[in-house]
């Protein structure tokens, strides 16, 4: 494999819808085979980012550029579009084909196409190839998508927020799919307002907060550097433990689960904790100290938690 | 043209396995025949038209056994008799004539009926009634039959022989109102399955997100909006043939056997181009779903009373008459009617055109509209 080449290059993007600056000049490199993030709450111009790139919407400044082709140059629009693979946010296929009927329509639209039964078989959905697509689960469908966004065998997919409203196991099954994705060599653009997304697919991620990057780099390296403190976490310790903790530290949290939660600021603050612990005789189930994770950057790039999506 | 016929084949799936979709093309248009076949068939006549020529006639005046006859009738009180002179040509009046049923008393009638009453051997004396024999349900032949036997019985008391039968005969079919509604229902159908459909197509795939991903790939904005025609065109051609077809069935309320000239044809196909073309414009300006099956069934509807579907736009208001001037179904019907039923080439063809005509210019506007990827 040769050395890594960049797949996408965003210079100084900007769209306005009227007087709102929806991406207010944003850059960044996406390199091939890699899973790129594009992490932010509702409204952050995530979907005015993507489309751009996928030559859906027109950038009222900026330039960038996919595959090497241009997407503000009209010669270069169909030839990036037959090497793009698109799953739309909120999307749905015809929902009285069945997933194969589903996935042959789309292989006909374009000239060179992948067998559907092949395809099935990445999604990993080949006992499901006859079943409407209205019957299927909201996991389901979207795999469906990702498949239907494989048909023209792209060499770059773009996926917007491919998880939003799925349980954790419907979401886990995509991840899966998108794991493998990666590994046959594809490269994938994904937006997400979903940390533990970010923390276990992303190999590179962007923060985007109204229209602007403000952090951008591997996960790990955003984490050690706007994560924050590490956490003791005293499981099933409950009020007791809570007003015990609460005296001699900062940062202290009392769960619905009964876990607390209390920040660490420096080296002394762990053993105050177990002292203070031990001399009131304190009941718990038992202890860790956890790491920081990409909730702690968000949290502190933004100053809010991301709930569903919204800034809270 | 690959991705258009594609796209259609797509539609005519979800068609046929979403059931409530079968009903509203197929079933609709049968019941709508029903009932306003049935109520209408028979409209106005509350006693029985009955033409009767009398040519048994002796020194000028009917002979006494033949007004005895047309007295008999008379007094049945069904009957709305007109007497027709023996020297005017029955066809003529019964062509003019709203329903064509006639009775012919023959010349010799009454001599003959006196040669039965003495000679057993003698066959009976036949009158003719002649009438529209389409109309099944048409009561007049039974009265008559009943009147006739016993106006034989009254004449020979205690002999069971028929000294007069009735001969039936093949006449003129006048005017009905089904041969008027038949081409309204069609041209209604063809309106409203092309423009709601039309307009619920693209509100379902626009709500649903599946114009969205339809716009990443490289089917393009006019493949979609000539898919949409296309298929509300074959729905509205399914639905035209099933009206068409009834129309063959030998019962009355429907009995109307259309002529598929060559500007039918040309006119089904321009409307059912047409009317999906409106469709698309009012897709492109009413955004929110509800909004647009309710507008789409603000302009069907009105569209269709007012452009002389159920009745004959003359029979309208003088400032009604105006409207169903602007209104591209008042051309459909009447280039319908003028081809399939009143056979008036003239008049169909210059409907036609402007049929074609409208369809050109919705089509363009439909697709120019429609909006396809955000800006
Ligand atoms: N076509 C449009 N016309 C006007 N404003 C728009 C349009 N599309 C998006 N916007 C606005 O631009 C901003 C960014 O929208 P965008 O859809 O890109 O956000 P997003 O990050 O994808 O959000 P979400 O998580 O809700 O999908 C929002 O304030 C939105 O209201
Ligand atoms: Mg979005």
């Amino acid at each position: 494999m040769p050395a890594k080449e960049t797949v996408i290059e965003v210079n100084s993007l900007v769209k306005k819808y009227g007087a709102l600056t929806a991406v207010d000049n944003i850059s960044f490199k996406v390199k091939s085979g890699e899973i790129f993030a594009f992490c932010g709450p509702n409204g952050a111009g995530k979907t005015t980012t993507v489309e751009m790139l996928e030559c859906l919407r027109v950038p009222t400044s900026g330039s960038a550029k996919v595959l090497g082709l241009d997407i503000s140059k009209r010669s270069d629009l169909s030839k990036i579009r037959s090497r793009i693979g698109v799953l739309p946010q909120e999307f749905n296929t015809f929902e009285l084909l069945t997933v194969r009927e589903s996935l042959k329509f789309f292989g006909g639209v374009f000239d060179k196409h992948l067998d559907a039964d092949e395809l099935i078989k990445i999604i990993d959905m080949e006992e499901y190839s006859n079943i409407l697509y209205k019957n299927l689960s909201g996991g389901l469908k979207q795999r469906v998508g990702v498949a239907i966004s494989l048909v023209n065998d792209p060499e770059v997919i773009f996926l917007d927020e491919p998880t939003t409203g799925l349980d954790p196991k419907a979401r886990r099954g995509v991840w899966e799919v998108l794991q493998d994705l990666k590994k046959s060599g594809k490269t994938v653009f994904l937006t997400t307002h979903y940390m533990d997304e970010v923390e276990t697919l992303a190999d590179n991620v962007a923060v985007i907060l109204s229209g602007k990057i403000v952090a951008e780099g591997t996960p790990r390296r955003l984490i050690s550097k706007y994560g924050g403190h590490q956490t003791l976490v005293v499981e099933g310790g409950g009020e007791s433990t809570y007003k015990v903790l609460k005296n001699r530290m900062k940062d202290v949290e009392l769960e619905p689960n009964g876990d607390v939660l209390a920040k660490i600021h420096s080296k002394s603050d762990l053993s105050d904790a177990f002292t203070a612990l031990n001399e009131n005789k304190v009941d718990y189930d038992r202890f860790s100290v956890r790491g920081a994770t990409f909730d702690d950057v968000f949290l502190n790039l933004s100053g809010k938690k991301i709930v569903e999506g919204k800034l809270e | 043209m690959r991705n258009i016929v594609n796209i259609v084949k797509v539609f005519v799936k979800h068609w046929y396995r979403r059931k409530s979709t079968i009903f509203w093309t197929i079933l609709f248009p049968i019941m709508l025949m029903t009932i306003f076949g049935s109520i209408f068939s028979n409209m106005g006549e509350s006693k029985l038209t009955l033409y009767i020529q009398n040519q048994d006639r002796d020194n000028g005046e009917y002979t006494g056994l033949s007004q005895a006859l047309m007295d008999a009738l008379n007094s049945t009180d069904a009957f709305d008799i007109h007497e027709v002179d023996a020297s005017q040509n029955l066809d003529e009046v019964l062509k003019e004539a709203s329903n064509p049923r006639a009775l012919i008393i023959p010349q010799g009638f009454s001599q003959e009926i006196q040669d039965a009453l003495y000679n057993k051997d003698s066959p009976a004396t036949q009158v003719i009634l002649r009438r529209d024999v389409s109309q099944i349900s048409d009561p007049a032949p039974g009265i008559i039959n009943t009147v006739i036997r016993q106006f034989s019985t009254h004449l020979i008391v205690g002999d069971t022989r028929e000294v007069v039968t009735i001969e039936e005969e093949a006449g003129e079919s006048g005017f009905r109102y089904i041969d008027f509604f038949l081409p309204g229902v069609i041209g209604m159908t063809v309106m409203t399955t092309g423009l709601m459909g039309a307009v619920s197509i693209n509100t379902e795939y626009r709500i649903n997100g599946v114009l969205r991903k339809l716009a990443t790939t490289p089917i393009s904005k006019l493949d979609w909006v000539l898919a949409v025609v296309l298929y509300e065109m074959l729905i509205a051609f399914l639905a035209a043939g099933i009206i068409i077809g009834l129309g063959y069935l030998p019962i009355s309320i429907f009995n109307v056997q259309v002529s598929l000239t060559l500007p039918a044809v040309l006119l089904l196909f321009a409307g059912a181009f047409a009317f999906p073309g409106m469709g698309m414009i009012l897709a492109r300006f009413v955004r929110d779903p509800t909004a647009a099956d309710a507008s789409a069934n603000a302009i069907a509807f009105p569209m269709m009373f007012l452009s002389g579907t159920f009745f004959p736009i003359e029979m309208y208001p003088d400032f009604l008459k105006s409207v169903a001037q602007i209104l591209p179904l008042t051309y459909f019907n009447n280039g319908l009617r003028a081809a399939m039923v009143d056979n008036q080439p003239d008049i169909a063809i210059t409907n036609t055109i402007i049929v074609v005509i409208l369809a050109v210019i919705f089509i363009v506007i439909g697709t120019l509209v429609t909006s396809w990827r955000e800006k």
